[in-house]
């Protein structure tokens, strides 16, 4: 009986074994889900993707193991993993980032420019830009700098352009002296960074009736407030939205004998304003573009709108309308 | 007739008049009485081949207008401006006021200081009538008549006997015009002597203000002229004149008011002798001297002199005049001598201008059809190169009633005293303004003194004289009458102004303020036509019908476009826009349409009823956007229309009243036209009394 016993354990043994054979021998019934006659397949990154039925009215995906007993409605349509409308095949193989680059380093920051990463030199201050940081071997001082890093200074540099409007400032009082023509009354200094007047030294440029300086070189007159920065000016012709960069090469700080920008009331026409004579108006010439280099190396560009209050009938003006383009980052366009 | 001469005093119709006249005019001997006067010609006005003007008595009466810019403005292609300075002028065929020289009895009023004269200097009682040449007239009168000339005709006697007129006149603002006048004639003697009363207390557009926009004034005028026939072949003539404002001054400074004076005070006197030896030839000599003085004052709350100002004109002109008919031709050959001084505030010396001149022109009186006048002036200043001025005015008659007229002719206007002397230094600001000849030296002397910081021009530019402005002016027209009942005339015009004189920017001071000096620099056209409809649709109706078509431009400026680019200014955001040729508008004060509407309607035999409607339409008075110029972004001042109702009624043989309502719609602009008060009512008494 034993033999008996043991001839069947054999054959289910050999059953086995040869169902075991079976299976390994023919491999195309399981798929590389383990499913038997499925339909996933892998991709070139060696992950299994399934088929899946995708509804072309509500968009649902419906991923599925193989294909039988599967019913395709009206607007539904089969999509085998390696046909080529399917996002899901070789999806995962590599990253192409923003500037188009493999598996590159670049970032898309939150101003839409796509920013690099770079090696910093911190002796020579030199920056190198790089499209990835694979096989980048650094010298000695030498660092990478990733795009998003809080010390990369390009990362969200372009939204640090910021334009607005500075509705009457008030720079109206101001005194003529008959005797001696001399101009007395308190400048109002003005700050681009926080786009307002202050009191403190880091103000930008000062206004005092048609006067305005800027808080870079040196004092004219004893009145003016004391030069603490490195701002500097010119005067260009154009449409405001013309003016798109700025000409390091044109600027020009107050001296001692006269501010940059020509303080005449309007009567030459080489300033920012003109005297009509007839009405007795101060109006902001037209297609003049004053930019600036603020105190702290920054750059802004402003055009004068108005000289007067819409409401204060002050025959004698004093109050500022301009808008302005400020960069905050250092960078020289607008 | 009779009735028609009286009825049709206006314009067309006085070419209609000028042909019933005719024949005394060639007969009189004593041309210079016909008003024809300004061409200095003895043709009928019907046959002069120019655009011609004359404003009757009649018409200056009914219109009850109270100053000669009322007048004036009534007619087409003339507009009334006032200057910055609140000086009136007229501006024709679209030329500035400065560019019109005004006579009275063909002698030059004088006193121009910014440009143009102070036209409440002439009575309008005094008028008889005002003949008006438009288009460039230099080769007759010389420089400043550019655009045309006015020439105003004081009354006279004709007739033997003493004529007294009484007027008196009352009128809004509390104004009163009394005027008296006596004329009289007795076989070679004539003599007319007036006084004239004006005194109003003028008036306030903007009344939150701390002053007046005109303030109360008070004017006098006496005349007298002596006509005296010597022999038959020897006549004199004296004229004098003499005229005194005064005014209340005053001025705003740091929110106090300054109030002061200021005083006129005129002078004229002539003489002329005529020889007449025979009916084709006379002579004429005038000598003529005149003097024009402001002074002014204004006083601080302490009663202290704040500032005072003084301007200071002289004239002598000497003048022969020859007249020989030979040959079918009417030749008039004149020569004199002009010697000018002006002395004034802020000037550096005692400006002088001498002058010495001849001239000639021809007519030819041969030719049915045709009429040609043919003119020229030679100018010989002692301090510009000699300018010769030439005109040429042919007419054709195409059928009886058809006209057709063209004349060609040059112009000049030396530089002013001012844009010659002027030594001005704003006391409160700092800026200087050079008159170019003591630019050099004041400049040179500025930098000595260490107070330029930079010269901005070839300061050797200064060292050459300015030269006069000159202008082309043609016109070309032609003028229809039908049955006496439709007369239509239409102009074209183009006036080129070359040479013309403006600030320029010289150099910068230390105190960053400018120096300014005078230069020859732009270059002005304005080009239009003016077109007159008059017509007569029932026995009893007159309509008049004007029209003006105007475009004025610096050229140069008009140029520039092409090359550079400029900018105005957005009237919603403010900001900067580029500007295209198209938006440039051109000269400022222009407006390109001009209409008068004038009907007339006699209700019976001593009652007429008038009503005048003058539309201008909008023009800019300055640039409000900074650029310098007139652009479409600029505030202008929109059209507007003034109506005028007029009634006169002969109450008795020698007694008239003249009721009028001026400006009915009570037009105003408080901000940018001052001239205008609103409406305005008067009423006129003028009685005649006539003895032997």
């Amino acid at each position: 009986m034993v033999t008996k016993n043991n001839f069947l354990l054999i054959l289910i043994s050999i059953i086995s074994l040869i169902s075991c054979i079976k299976e390994t021998v023919d491999p195309f019934l399981e798929d590389c889900n383990g499913i038997v006659n499925g339909t996933s397949l892998l991709d070139d990154c060696d992950v299994c993707q399934q088929a899946y039925v995708y509804n072309t009215i509500t968009h649902e995906v419906d991923f599925i193991n193989d294909t039988n007993g599967i019913s395709i409605g009206g607007d539904e349509v089969l999509v085998l993993p390696n046909n080529s409308i399917s996002p899901y095949w070789n999806s995962s193989c590599s990253y192409t980032d923003c500037n188009g680059i493999v598996n590159g380093t670049s970032l898309m920051d939150s101003c839409g420019v796509c920013q690099q990463a770079y090696v910093y030199n911190t002796i020579t201050h030199e920056v190198n830009f790089i499209n990835d940081t694979t096989d980048i071997s650094l010298d000695g001082g030498e660092i990478i700098i990733l795009p998003d890093n809080p010390q990369n200074s390009y990362w969200n540099n372009a939204c640090l352009s910021i334009s607005g409007t500075i509705n009457e400032l008030n720079a109206s009082d101001y005194i003529v002296n008959p005797i001696c023509g001399t101009l007395s009354g308190e400048f109002i200094k003005f700050s681009f960074e926080s786009a307002d007047t202050l009191i403190s030294d880091n103000w930008d440029i000062a206004f005092r009736g048609t006067s305005i300086i800027v808080n870079g070189g040196e004092a004219s007159d004893a009145s003016q407030p004391v030069r603490t920065g490195n701002a500097a000016v010119y005067i260009i012709d154009g449409a405001f939205d013309d003016i798109t960069s700025v000409d390091t090469n044109l600027l020009v700080q107050d001296n001692s004998d006269a501010t940059a920008i020509i303080d005449d009331f309007g009567f030459t026409g080489l300033g920012w304003c003109s005297y009509n004579q007839i009405s007795h108006v101060i109006s902001p010439i037209p297609g003049k573009v004053l930019v600036f280099r603020t105190h702290d190396n920054k750059y802004a560009k402003i055009e004068i709108l108005n000289f007067y209050h819409s409401e204060i009938t002050n025959p004698y003006g004093g109050y500022y309308t301009f808008n302005y383009v400020y960069l905050q980052g250092g960078q020289l366009e607008f | 007739m009779k009735f028609y001469l009286t009825f049709f005093y206006f314009v067309f119709f006085t070419f209609v008049n000028a042909q019933e006249k005719k024949d005394t005019i060639l007969i009189d001997r004593d041309i210079d009485e016909i008003n024809i006067s300004v061409a200095k010609t003895v043709k009928p006005i019907k046959d002069l081949p120019i655009p011609v003007l004359i404003i009757s008595d009649n018409e200056i009466q009914q219109f009850g207008a109270s100053t000669l810019e009322d007048v004036i403005n009534k007619q087409t292609g003339i507009v009334g401006t006032t200057t910055k300075t609140g000086s009136k002028g007229f501006q024709m065929q679209g030329l500035d006021a400065s560019y019109t020289s005004i006579l009275i009895d063909g002698f030059p009023l004088i006193g121009r200081s910014f440009g143009t004269l102070n036209l409440d200097r002439i009575s309008i009682s005094d008028i008889e009538s005002i003949e008006i040449i438009k288009g460039s007239s230099s080769s007759l009168y010389g420089s400043n008549a550019l655009a045309g000339v006015v020439n105003i005709i004081s009354k006279k006697q004709v007739k033997n006997g003493g004529n007294l007129d009484v007027n008196f006149k009352k009128s809004s603002n509390n104004t009163l015009n009394p005027y008296l006048s006596y004329k009289f004639k007795k076989s070679s003697f004539q003599i007319t002597t007036i006084a004239d009363l004006y005194k109003t207390e003028g008036y306030d557009l903007i009344t939150d203000d701390l002053l007046n926009t005109v303030n109360p004034y008070i004017n006098y005028t006496f005349r007298n002229n002596i006509r005296y026939t010597v022999t038959d072949k020897l006549l004199i003539k004296s004229h004098t004149r003499y005229f005194h404002q005064k005014q209340i001054n005053t001025a705003l400074y740091n929110n106090s008011v300054l109030q002061g004076e200021s005083l006129i005070n005129e002078h004229s006197a002539a003489i002329s002798f005529k020889y007449i030896p025979n009916s084709n030839f006379f002579q004429n000599l005038d000598l003529y001297t005149t003097r024009y003085r402001t002074d002014e004052f204004l006083n601080d709350n302490d009663d202290i002199l704040f500032d005072e100002n003084f301007f200071d004109h002289n004239l002598i002109q000497a003048e022969l005049r020859s007249f020989i008919k030979f040959k079918g031709l009417n030749n008039t050959i004149g020569m004199g001598s002009i010697q000018e001084e002006l002395s004034r505030r802020d000037f550096s010396s005692n400006a002088q201008q001498n002058n010495l001149f001849i001239y000639g022109q021809i007519e030819s009186t041969s030719f049915e059809k045709f009429q040609i006048i043919l003119g020229s002036r030679y100018d010989n200043y002692t301090d510009y190169s000699p300018v010769l001025s030439n005109k040429l005015a042919l007419g054709f008659s195409l059928l009886d009633n058809l006209q057709i007229l063209g004349s060609l002719g040059s112009g000049f206007k030396t530089p002013d005293f001012r844009q010659r002397f002027f030594d001005f230094t704003n006391t409160t600001l700092g800026y200087s303004v050079l008159g170019r000849e003591v630019a050099f030296d004041r400049l040179t002397s500025m930098q000595n003194n260490g107070i330029i910081q930079n010269i901005l021009i070839p300061i050797s530019e200064l060292e050459s004289k300015l030269n006069p402005e000159t202008s082309l002016n043609i016109n070309f027209g032609f003028k229809y009458t039908l049955l006496q009942k439709i007369l239509f005339n239409f102009n074209l015009f183009k006036n080129e102004i070359d040479n013309l004189i403006e600030t320029q920017l010289v150099a910068t001071k230390t105190n960053q303020l400018p120096v300014f000096s005078y230069f020859n620099v732009n270059k002005v056209e304005t080009i239009g036509f003016e077109c007159n409809f008059s017509f007569i649709p029932y026995k009893k109706w007159k309509w008049d019908i004007g029209y003006q078509l105007l475009s004025a431009y610096d050229s140069e400026l008009l140029n520039k476009f092409d090359t550079e680019t400029f900018y105005g200014r957005d009237l919603e955001t403010n900001e900067s826009i580029k500007l295209s040729k198209n938006d440039y508008l051109g000269l400022y004060n222009r407006s390109k349409h001009q209409i008068n509407l004038n009907l007339y309607y006699d209700l019976n035999k001593k009652t007429r009823i008038s009503s005048i409607l003058n539309y201008r339409s909008k023009y800019g008075l300055s640039d409000s956007n900074g650029n310098d110029f007139l652009d479409s972004y600029d505030e202008l001042i929109d059209g507007y229309s003034l109506f005028d109702l007029y009634l006169d009624h002969q109450l008795k043989k020698n007694f008239k009243i003249y009721l009028g309502l001026k400006n009915v719609f009570g037009y105003t602009n408080p901000e940018y036209i001052s001239s205008i008060s609103g409406r305005n009512y008067f009423i006129k008494l003028s009685m005649n009394v006539k003895h032997n």
